[in-house]
């Protein structure tokens, strides 16, 4: 079909046994809204090898479409919402990026773009600080996280930023976005991964069109 | 910067080692020129490098020196800045400590010295320095291209220019790790060949027989053994080599393939840049201050995701929901055990009882006769009672009252028994007399 749907609803490829060993983790991990790439290495697999098979079984049983994008050469797989919601209608089936998460999304963003030609774009608690305290965006940063604009702030609202920070990156971590470096679980070190870019597509329309995107919302508000 | 600022200042002779207080508030003070911000407390500076980085001499109350922690601190962020290896190509380094033969070697004292004084004491860590000089130059070009790319309003010729610059530089680097990997390649095929030399000698003498000489061949096994060992030192040393080369290159080779793609799409890249950035700050202006985290308003346009959570939740103590039940269990009484301690009750009570009543009665008595022979009338009690307890417990109140009483006086004979030789429990002769 030109849509990329089998007419034909066949579910037989979960009785092979990579689907039998691999296929209830997947699901659980594309409903949570998690990102697959290479990394995740039987899961992505699993896609690829039953890629049209696992798209049929989405749309029909869910009313979600399996997407395989791709971003700097990297392949990556998710689930997205069509309009309707599909069967993630329900109030506790989806949920909207926080103000937080759009902050630190655009924030990473601009720091995978910043990061063109390293291979690895890793960022540090270091480079946040950096991008609240010295960039040019600096005196913007500290009204939105501090409520003042001051030189110094005290060790204790540091670690009140930090804490909202790193409680961001676990829930990008858990969407695929990005991947700890550190084996602790209260240091910010980690990998901004290709997958990053869904954030973009996700505000693709305001990215693309920013002047018209500023003067409607501000008509709105 | 402080302890930079003070080792530069002693070594071009500004400041006197040791120095004093005032020499180190004037070094805080313009550190904190060239840096934003205020100057921070000279006293609290001092108190954090006490000890680690400061310390007092001996001899001087008030000076003040670097530790040798400090200065070796110091060596090595210098030699990480002022590495003299970056400007020395790292094929030279190679060429140099690699130059080896394998016609030349004839003996395993050659081959060992070879591998101990040219290659273990100084080729290894001079390759090991300049790979880690070569990571930073990688690095810092890798850096400088991205930073061509954040700068606004530059002129795209400028562009080109800067990025044809430190390309040129990277290109010559990678040029320089594929000579460096063949080097390395060779080194390994000319010390197979000596290990084939080694082993062709055992070969030809295990061939022989009978063996000429037993010693001649456990010493040309041993030579073969010495050569595969140092091969096999080599051969991994030159497989981390390799390791720390090929992500050199991988890195190279991405910035190379990223420039690539940035030349087919450069218009279209820079202005998405510029509108991530522009986002970013209109997002930010946007946003407000609460407790709670920031906020945006609602008309600001918000994106969904699946998020269907997946979890059990485990009790572990399911009782606890529910009160727990109190039962009452009517146990049988036990007669016979109730009756002999209910005995064992009686007795002790009725001891109690004569007890009392003895030591009454005999206090009695010694107020009447003024004197008591304290022996006699023990053993009288333990005759009259038969009870050991009350006799002792009778004869411990009275020698206690005695003892205690300014009227009377216990006299005590230790070496005469009378009368107990002939019973169970023997006593010292023991009288109570009124003074």
């Amino acid at each position: 079909m030109a849509d990329g749907y089998s007419k034909e609803i066949d579910f037989t490829f979960l009785s092979e046994e990579a689907a039998q060993n691999y296929f209830a983790d997947l699901n659980i991990e594309l409903l949570r809204g998690t990102h697959i790439q290479k990394e995740s290495y039987y899961l992505f697999s699993l896609l690829q090898d039953k890629e049209r098979e696992l798209r049929n079984y989405y749309n029909s049983l869910y009313g979600l479409e399996l997407i395989r994008d791709r971003h700097n050469n990297e392949t990556f797989y998710y689930l997205d919402i069509l309009d309707g919601k599909g069967k993630l209608s329900r109030q506790d089936r989806h949920r909207e990026l926080s103000p937080m998460n759009i902050i630190t999304g655009i924030m990473l963003l601009k720091m995978y773009y910043d990061k063109y030609f390293e291979l690895q774009k890793i960022v540090t608690w270091q480079d946040i600080e950096h991008h609240v305290m010295e960039s040019e965006y600096s005196d913007s940063f500290k009204k939105v996280f501090f409520d003042e604009i001051r030189e110094f702030y005290s060790d204790a609202e540091w670690e009140n930023v930090r804490k909202r920070f790193l409680k961001c990156v676990r829930e990008f971590e858990a969407l695929g976005w990005v991947s700890k470096i550190s084996s602790s679980e209260h240091e910010i070190h980690f990998v901004i991964r290709e997958s990053i870019s869904r954030f973009a597509k996700l505000y693709e329309k305001e990215l693309q069109h920013f002047d018209d995107f500023v003067v409607s919302y501000l008509n709105q508000s | 910067m402080v302890i930079f600022l003070l080792h530069q200042k002693i070594k071009d002779r500004e400041i006197e080692e040791p120095f004093n207080y005032g020499d180190f508030r004037q070094v805080v003070k313009e550190v904190a020129d060239w840096s934003p911000g205020g100057i921070p407390r000279s006293e609290t500076l001092l108190k954090n490098f006490l000890n680690n980085f400061i310390e007092r001499p001996a001899d001087q109350k008030n000076g003040y020196k670097l530790t040798e922690y400090a200065l070796k601190f110091i060596a090595i962020v210098d030699h990480k800045l002022n590495n003299p290896y970056r400007t020395f190509p790292l094929r030279k380094s190679f060429e140099k400590y690699t130059t080896f033969q394998a016609t030349e070697i004839q003996d395993i004292v050659e081959l060992e010295r070879w591998f101990e004084q040219g290659f273990n004491n100084i080729s290894r860590q001079n390759i090991i320095d300049h790979l880690e000089a070569l990571k930073d130059v990688v690095s810092q070009s890798v850096k400088e291209l991205g930073q061509i790319l954040q700068q606004e309003n530059i002129d795209i010729v400028q562009i080109v220019s800067e990025f044809a610059e430190i390309f040129t530089g990277l290109n010559e680097k990678t040029e320089e790790i594929r000579d460096t990997l063949r080097l390395g390649n060779r080194l390994e095929r000319e010390l197979q060949l000596v290990v084939d030399h080694f082993y062709a000698i055992l070969d030809t003498s295990s061939s022989t027989e009978p063996k000429a000489d037993a010693a001649l061949y456990k010493k040309v096994s041993k030579d073969y053994e010495s050569a595969q060992k140092i091969q096999w030192e080599v051969n991994t040393f030159f497989m981390v080599v390799g390791g720390k080369i090929g992500q050199l290159r991988e890195k190279i080779v991405f910035a190379s393939n990223k420039l690539n793609d940035l030349q087919h799409n450069f218009h279209y890249q820079s202005s998405y840049k510029l509108n991530i950035k522009r986002m970013l700050h209109f997002v930010l202006t946007e946003s407000r201050f609460t407790r709670d985290g920031p906020e945006l308003s609602a008309c600001f346009p918000r994106k969904s995701i699946p998020y269907e959570s997946f979890k059990i939740t485990m009790v572990n103590h399911m009782e606890e929901f529910f009160p727990k039940k109190v039962m009452v269990t009517t146990t049988l009484i036990d007669k016979e055990y109730q009756e002999s301690e209910n005995a064992k009750i009686e007795k002790d009570i009725a001891r109690q009882e004569r007890i009392m009543e003895l030591v009454s009665y005999y206090k009695e008595l010694l107020a009447l006769d003024k004197q008591m022979d304290f022996t006699e009338k023990f053993y009288h009690i333990l005759e009259q009672d038969k009870d050991v307890e009350i006799a002792l417990n009778v004869s411990y109140e009275l020698l206690l009252f005695a003892h205690h009483s300014k009227q009377y006086k216990v006299t005590i004979d230790q070496n005469l028994l009378k009368n107990s030789k002939d019973k169970k429990i023997y006593s010292w002769q023991t009288d109570i007399v009124k003074r």
